[in-house]
């Protein structure tokens, strides 16, 4: 094929991607294109390659921590949550804001997907701060920066997904979250505290000992979910895909404790989390044919030589991935983004001397980052909507958080430490 | 409508393969660790309900616009009616290969066992052309809707 012609079919795919032709068909159709041209693989291979990329028990997990996101999103278990997070930081200078970062990192140990966060925490606490005096535009802001929390503290949609599509280990990938997800905790309530004192925001009340005590005791059910589901996956007990359907089954007793909804309910969450899988997991099919389109063509390989050519120092390319990264993730969902990328970057780590699970961490890390960015940043709009306040206004009033992740971002760059921490002493076991 | 009975047939569809899997599955984990006799099918199980969910779930998609894309040229009024008959003929042309060869492969397949489940491996294949069909009908009543939107009827 002359240059020319690959040109023109890249600008076609190009317009039709960007004119909202649904992802995974875009996949699908790119790589059927590649196949009719190559002439002499059967069409019949992209079946196979479909059927094969979801041929593991590995992915369950997805919908089964969706599920239970669904089935903890739902009431009792969140409030108890948010009244423990408040006895612990609701005094303090912007109290209201850091119960959002608190009980959000909490509740993230408990689900992985950013959307559930905000649904969850978000459309609680969002009243709750405007009521208290804060502005609209900070209060959803701080909403929509802690939601990030969801998917980078284990258990994580974005990161089982890296694992199985990368071929790194998804246990060690969930572990090197759980450092990183509390600096991002840190990070927040450290802001929150600073914009807090310099606005005067309200503090509440000082809570006693016996009423932090109280509310700790309302919370162990829910706080006992993440020691389940981490503890099992630490401790190699159980499999990823086993500690998720687990963790819906324990969140359904709590439910049933809470009496918080009948057959109807239950029948839609059912629903709501195997539409979202099944839209999911036809990406991954449509990816899994692409991957093994780029295998054949050794494309990992090309991209290694040709970024050496750019720079001998791995470090600089690394730069280069993150930085083209954060772009990419402002234009693109990151579940395609990881499905189509994972296999070329975990063996482009390989190949500069990066741990896998490192790069890997790093590389869904940033992508998450662009949840807050415009044009496409879900964690905005799904906020601004819970709010009820303008993209555009959120998205300002968002940046100095995105500022405060970047940073984070380049310190887990530069101090592998910080991710490898937790998977090597789980290795060491 | 056929839409809307097809589209009924895929939410029942998922709701019961949500089921299936996180029952099965559960009921695996509760067979491994407290009672010592694995389940060695239902593994096998719930991931062939994993892609019955996956193709022919994914038709509830197509009328409520649920696929995820990267829709950053928005345009308005007749071009975006047209844009999306556009799209939405390629993407038929696309279904009609995966129904094709889904056909085939499942035909090919279907004398070859799972090995923990015994069920046909015909199934897996049959689950990409029964969930392709089923997609593929909504999305030519979504072409004729656009086509009658665009043209006034």
């Amino acid at each position: 094929m002359t240059g020319l012609a690959e040109l023109g079919m890249l600008a076609i795919f190009l317009i039709v991607t960007l004119s909202g032709m649904p992802i995974a068909f875009v996949l699908i159709a790119l790589s059927l294109l590649y196949i009719l041209i190559s002439g002499d693989i059967p069409l019949a291979i992209a079946v196979q390659r479909m059927a094969a990329g979801l041929n593991s028990e590995a992915l369950l997990a997805l919908p089964f921590f969706f599920l239970a996101a669904e089935v903890m999103k739902s009431g009792g278990i969140t409030r108890k949550l948010i009244d423990f997070a408040g006895a612990l930081v609701g005094s303090l200078p912007g109290g209201l804001a850091l119960i959002v970062a608190l009980s959000s990192a909490i509740f993230a140990a408990m689900t992985g997907s950013a959307l559930a966060t905000v649904a969850a925490i978000g459309t609680l606490m969002f009243p709750a701060m405007v009521a208290a005096g804060y502005s609209k535009a900070f209060a959803a802001a701080v909403v929509a920066a802690a939601s990030i929390m969801g998917p980078i503290i284990p258990p994580s949609g974005a990161l089982i997904l890296y694992g199985i599509t990368g071929n790194v280990s998804v246990g060690k990938l969930l572990m090197a979250g759980v450092l990183p997800g509390l600096l991002m905790c840190i990070g927040l309530i450290g802001y929150i505290v600073l914009y807090a004192k310099m606005k005067g925001l309200a503090r509440g009340e000082k809570k006693t000992f016996a009423e932090i005590r109280r509310s700790f005791v309302a919370a162990v059910p829910s706080l006992m979910m993440p020691v389940l589901v981490l503890g099992g996956i630490y401790g190699g007990i159980v499999t990823v895909t086993e500690a998720a359907v687990v963790s819906v089954f324990y969140a359904l007793a709590l439910n049933l404790f809470y009496r918080e909804f009948g057959w109807r309910e239950s029948i839609d969450i059912l629903y709501r989390s195997g539409a979202a899988s099944a839209g999911l997991f036809l990406i991954i099919a449509g990816g899994a044919i692409v991957s093994w389109i780029v295998a054949r063509e050794q494309l990992p390989q090309a991209i290694l030589e040709a970024s050496l050519t750019l720079s001998s120092e791995p470090m600089v390319i690394f730069l280069v991935v993150f930085g083209f990264l954060l772009v990419l993730g402002c234009l693109m969902d990151n579940v395609p983004a990881i499905v189509i990328l994972a296999p070329i970057l975990s063996s482009l780590a390989v190949g500069l001397g990066y741990d896998p699970v490192h790069f890997g961490f790093v590389v869904v890390y940033t992508l998450l980052i662009g949840l807050l960015t415009p044009p496409l940043g879900m964690a905005l709009f799904v906020t601004a909507g819970v709010a009820k306040i303008d993209v555009l206004t959120l998205s300002r009033a968002v940046i100095p958080f995105l500022l405060v992740y970047i940073l984070i971002g380049v310190a887990l760059m530069l101090v592998p430490q910080i991710t490898l921490f937790l998977p090597e002493v789980m290795h060491g076991r | 409508m056929l839409s809307r009975l097809l589209e009924k047939l895929s939410y029942g569809l998922i709701v019961v393969a949500m089921l299936v899997m996180s029952g099965l599955y559960f009921a695996q984990v509760i067979f491994r660790y407290l009672l010592e006799r694995p389940l060695a099918w239902a593994g096998e199980v719930s991931v062939l309900a994993m892609l019955w969910l996956t193709f022919v779930g994914s038709a509830v998609l197509v009328r409520n616009e649920g696929f995820v894309s990267v829709a950053l040229l928005r345009p308005e009024g007749r071009v975006k009616t047209l844009t999306s008959i556009v799209l939405d003929v390629i993407v038929v042309a696309i279904l009609a290969v995966l129904i094709w060869y889904g056909a085939v492969l499942a035909l090919d397949a279907r004398e070859e066992v799972l090995p923990a489940s015994g069920l046909s491996r015909g199934l897996v294949y049959l689950a990409i052309f029964s969930g392709a069909l089923v997609m593929l009908l909504c999305f030519v009543e979504k072409i004729v809707l656009s086509i009658k939107k665009l043209t006034g009827a």
